[in-house]
């Protein structure tokens, strides 16, 4: 029996000696009550709700180095993700000035299905040595999720450690929210959110000025994570990966991204002044740099390689390349519309982005016969990102007299500084190939609606999200709590035009169901 | 049989009758139950006698050893007498010197002890102070269970363990002299530690002494960040429970006195719980703080009709809130009725049972939109004083039953990972700034 099955089944056999468990509730390991312990253990099962179409459609153009893609039926099984989260905190009594606090979260993770799921995806970890590699690497994973101390004195508090960071007010779509990495390995932009994003090696310190002059709170923030501390990327999905972003199978390789240097000008870093104004408005201003949450791109050829008859010598890079933010972001609440109105601004400086006549100058060269094909490039432009949205809870009490619906609207914009029609996003558009076009303003409004029943133990919610130029995907879900187990089943539907985002994942409709238990 | 053994039996056989009806009894108080309700009609809301009727109620009547208007702080028992006509309403219902008719800034025990019913304020000055008597408390550091129980399978269903944070600028004397450029009444913070998917929840208010709405932050965790929420939501239910974020306080209302029509109704004698027929002991610790003790001892705990333990007091089957070591006893109170101005408010009007003499509210009934009763409210003391007696404190339990759904809620500080300090001096006011809130969440 292998590791991987062997693990797979401890998680079953725990998650089963649960279910004749009593309820349980976080420990404390000490008469003080200082050392807690608690957590959750998950099991997620993911099924296609569409047949592939598109790109899994089409066979490998190179097999003897590409499989090819999992083309898979409504119905088959495309995650079965165990996850635990165990968490331990330590708070000494004081016995200084100094208040300690110490956390650690432990994560454990292990997707099953490309052993046990169906045939095309476990054929894509049977590929090859070198493929069942990076799928494992993917697949399982046994990390300190986040490791800090806090340290507070008055109004100084300080985070040293694993830890994450999250800036700015919108929800779904991160404007000023790209300080940590997301991992997109993880399920997609169907996962939550908070799953996804990867905690930093940093420090991370808030000064509290509280009021000052006409404000009625003030406070900063810094943080740094140096470079020469494992930084954290992305991670990206290996060729064949259920989540591997739709694309043909072969050459271009896709090679790994390799992390910058260790220089200092490398770290992430940022400072944020928050505060509230006039007793209603909150604000807050930022400058930050960090990286973009996708890599570079750059082809390259070998071009011995390719004359010796391997296709991998035609390769596509990835460069991890920091960029500045400035930004800021309001909200504050309106009286007569009973509404909380918020707002969020972020300026990127020389963010990369990809038009193929630059990033793919040196491979379009070499198809064309240049045997020398000059060096590609990686083209940088500002861009402008901003949303207004707005919260309104109300009674509708034909359908909830008891507790209130919330709703969400949020409208989200992106403008490309000097913007020209060459600039795309590398997302080739099935069948023809072409990538999904860019425009100079890119919108999407996202709605929300949440609301509880059974005295919290049933939790309807649904999202929607829509590009005005046709695509978009929307999201119900319903969760039952019965303490400690928590059960959600969700919906995921791409909807519009292939060629728009989202509208380019069309055949990714799926449907999840998750059982987790909590101590 | 000779005459002195019958008496000797007479008198044996008479004296396991009186042990065997005193335990019937509860030791020295009356068990009022299904059959002999009657006894306290009057003595409690209509809707309680239903809950007798039912089986799903018993109560415990006695006395209290101690007075009960004399286990507050002592600067409450001082103002009784000096803030007689210092403060007025204003017309926005906000508390103004009754000389200058300016906010005073700084309150020192209750605004208005002395009551005159037919003062159309007397309604909202009555509120007031049961608001002040938790101010007067001064800071409060606490954790408390929020309990949700189901009348349909006389069970408990699942709990919430959530650590509370306040800090009043009014009320307690040191609170004289602490900035308050903002003019704040108080800061609060619910934080939520269990169960794990909530952990890191939190609310946090701050609460001005003016007409200012709330302003109300929320800490999500799934999102990692702070959240503004509307103040509309104050009759929303508590994290899904049957209280809604206004039932509390300690006259049975947390919201801002001034967005209800208040009315004194009437005035009665009613039967108001107590946890104990005696104080708890306070412990001054080496902060100047009120550390109460025994919050985790079970002898001092609300037995629950779901709990075995319940029947220690009560052998009958009780609904899974019926305490059955509750002390009741009888107090005057104000009978108050109170409107909301807000058109979107869930409920309609509410009427409370305020102490004449401490201003901690009893009960309150809560009707609907269209005036149907809907939920029922009660508070039961906790009391701890000093060893000295020279000063003293509460603690509450509120309950909210739904009588529709037959579900009820309780917020109970007494439980095995509670504590309860009062005048709790090491909080530190940065914890309730942007940053602080963002910091102790998650």
């Amino acid at each position: 029996m292998s590791n991987r099955r062997l693990w797979a089944g401890v998680l079953w056999m725990a998650l089963l000696g649960m279910v004749l468990g009593p309820a349980a509730e976080a420990a404390y390991l000490d008469e003080g009550k200082t050392f807690e312990i608690k957590g959750k253990i998950q099991s997620k099962f993911t099924f296609k709700t569409q047949d592939s179409k598109g790109w899994a459609t089409v066979p490998s153009q190179d097999p003897r180095y590409w499989p090819d893609a999992p083309n898979l039926d409504a119905g088959d099984m495309i995650q079965q993700r165990n996850i635990a989260y165990i968490e331990a905190d330590f708070s000494p009594k004081k016995s200084s000035d100094w208040e300690l606090k110490f956390h650690a979260t432990g994560r454990f993770l292990y997707d099953s299905v490309y052993e046990t799921g169906p045939g095309a995806i476990r054929a894509i970890r049977d590929f090859s040595p070198e493929y069942e590699h990076d799928i494992d690497e993917m697949a399982r994973d046994a990390d300190l999720w986040e490791g800090y101390v806090d340290m507070t004195n008055g109004p100084l508090f300080i985070r040293v450690g694993r830890q994450k960071i999250s800036w700015g007010e919108t929800d779904v779509y991160p404007l000023l929210d790209r300080i940590m990495p997301i991992d997109n390995t993880y399920g997609g932009m169907f996962e939550d959110l908070d799953d996804r994003r990867i905690p930093l090696w940093a420090v991370r310190s808030t000064y509290n000025f509280g009021q000052t002059g006409f404000l009625d709170d003030l406070g900063i923030e810094g943080f740094f994570e140096p470079a020469m501390v494992d930084q954290q990327f992305a991670p990206q999905a290996p060729w064949g990966a259920v989540y591997n972003f739709p694309q043909p199978s072969g050459p271009p390789q896709q090679l790994m991204p390799e992390k910058p240097d260790d220089d200092l000008r490398h770290s992430r870093w940022g400072l944020r002044l928050q505060g509230v104004l006039a007793n209603n408005f909150n604000f807050a201003l930022a400058y930050f740099q960090s990286y973009p949450l996708d890599p570079a791109l750059k082809s390259d050829v070998d071009v011995a390689k390719v004359a010796g008859g391997d296709t991998r010598g035609l390769m596509v890079k990835k460069y991890w390349i920091p960029t500045k933010t400035a930004g800021g972001s309001f909200s504050f609440f309106e009286p007569f519309t009973q509404a909380i109105f918020r707002g969020e601004v972020a300026y990127t400086f020389d963010e990369p982005y990809f038009d193929p006549a630059k990033n793919f100058k040196t491979l379009y060269a070499f198809l064309g016969g240049n045997m020398t094909p000059p060096e590609s490039e990686i083209p940088e432009w500002d861009v402008l990102r901003f949303s207004l949205a707005f919260d309104r809870p109300f009674w509708f009490r034909a359908i909830n007299n008891k507790s209130m619906i919330n709703w969400t609207v949020e409208v989200f914009n992106e403008y490309y500084v000097d913007y020209d029609t060459n600039q795309v996003l590398p997302a080739p558009v099935y069948p023809s190939g072409d990538f999904v076009k860019l425009h100079e303003w890119e919108h999407t409004i996202l709605t929300m609606f949440y609301t509880s029943y059974m005295s919290g133990r049933l939790e309807p919610n649904l999202t929607v999200a829509y590009n005005p130029r046709g695509a978009g995907f929307w999201q119900p879900s319903v969760q039952y709590r019965w303490d400690p187990w928590i059960f959600k089943v969700q919906y995921d539907d791409v909807f519009g035009d292939k060629d728009i985002a989202p509208g380019v994942l069309f055949d990714w409709d799926q449907v999840s169901f998750s059982i987790t238990y909590t101590f | 049989m000779r005459k002195r053994t019958r008496f000797a039996i007479s008198m044996g056989l008479g004296l396991l009758v009186c042990i065997f009806a005193t335990a019937a009894m509860g030791g020295e108080f009356q068990i009022i139950d299904k059959s002999n309700y009657e006894k306290v009609k009057g003595q409690v809301p209509e809707p309680v006698l239903e809950w007798f009727k039912k089986g799903d109620w018993m109560m415990r009547v006695g006395e209290l050893e101690a007075d009960w208007a004399e286990t507050q702080p002592s600067w409450i028992k001082k103002s009784r007498t000096e803030n007689i006509g210092k403060y007025t309403l204003s017309p926005e219902i906000t508390i103004v010197d009754a000389k200058t008719g300016k906010a005073p800034g700084f309150i020192e025990g209750i605004p208005f002890p002395k009551i005159d019913p037919k003062d159309p304020l007397a309604g909202a000055k009555i509120m007031y102070n049961g608001n002040m008597v938790r101010q007067n408390n001064g800071p409060l550091k606490t954790s408390f269970r929020l309990t949700f129980m189901d009348g349909k399978t006389r069970s408990l269903e699942r709990y919430i363990l959530v650590h509370w944070f306040s800090y009043a600028f009014v009320g307690w004397p040191e609170a004289s002299s602490i900035p308050n450029p903002n003019n704040l009444e108080f800061y609060t913070q619910v934080l939520i530690k269990q169960p794990y998917d909530m952990a890191g929840t939190s609310l946090m208010t701050w609460r001005y002494l003016d007409n200012k709405p709330d302003l109300l932050f929320g800490y999500v965790p799934a999102i990692r960040r702070v959240r503004r929420l509307t103040p509309a939501g104050r009759s929303d239910a508590l994290f899904g429970s049957d209280f809604a974020r206004d039932d509390g306080g300690y006259a049975g209302y947390d919201g801002k006195i001034g967005d209800m029509e208040w009315k004194v109704i009437g005035e009665t004698t009613i039967l108001g719980g107590f946890n104990s027929p005696k104080p708890q002991l306070i412990v001054i610790n080496d902060k100047g703080e009120w550390e109460i003790q025994g919050m985790d001892d079970r002898e001092a705990h609300a037995a629950y009709g779901y709990e075995e333990y319940a029947k220690m007091y009560y052998k009958g089957d009780v609904a899974p809130w019926c305490q059955t070591n509750t002390v009741w006893t009888k107090r005057p109170v104000w009978i108050v009725e109170g409107k909301p101005k807000n058109p979107y408010y869930n409920y309609g009007r509410e009427i409370h049972w305020v102490d004449k003499e401490t201003f901690t509210g009893y009960w309150k009934e809560i009707y609907d939109r269209s005036d149907e009763y809907w939920k029922m409210y009660w508070a039961t003391w906790g009391w701890a004083a000093t060893a000295d007696g020279k000063e003293a404190g509460s603690m509450i339990i509120s309950m909210v039953l739904d009588e529709r759904l037959q579900h009820c809620s309780s917020l109970d500080s007494y439980c095995k990972d509670c504590y309860y300090i009062n005048n709790a001096k090491s909080i530190d006011l940065n914890q309730f700034s942007l940053a602080g809130f963002t910091k102790m969440s998650k």
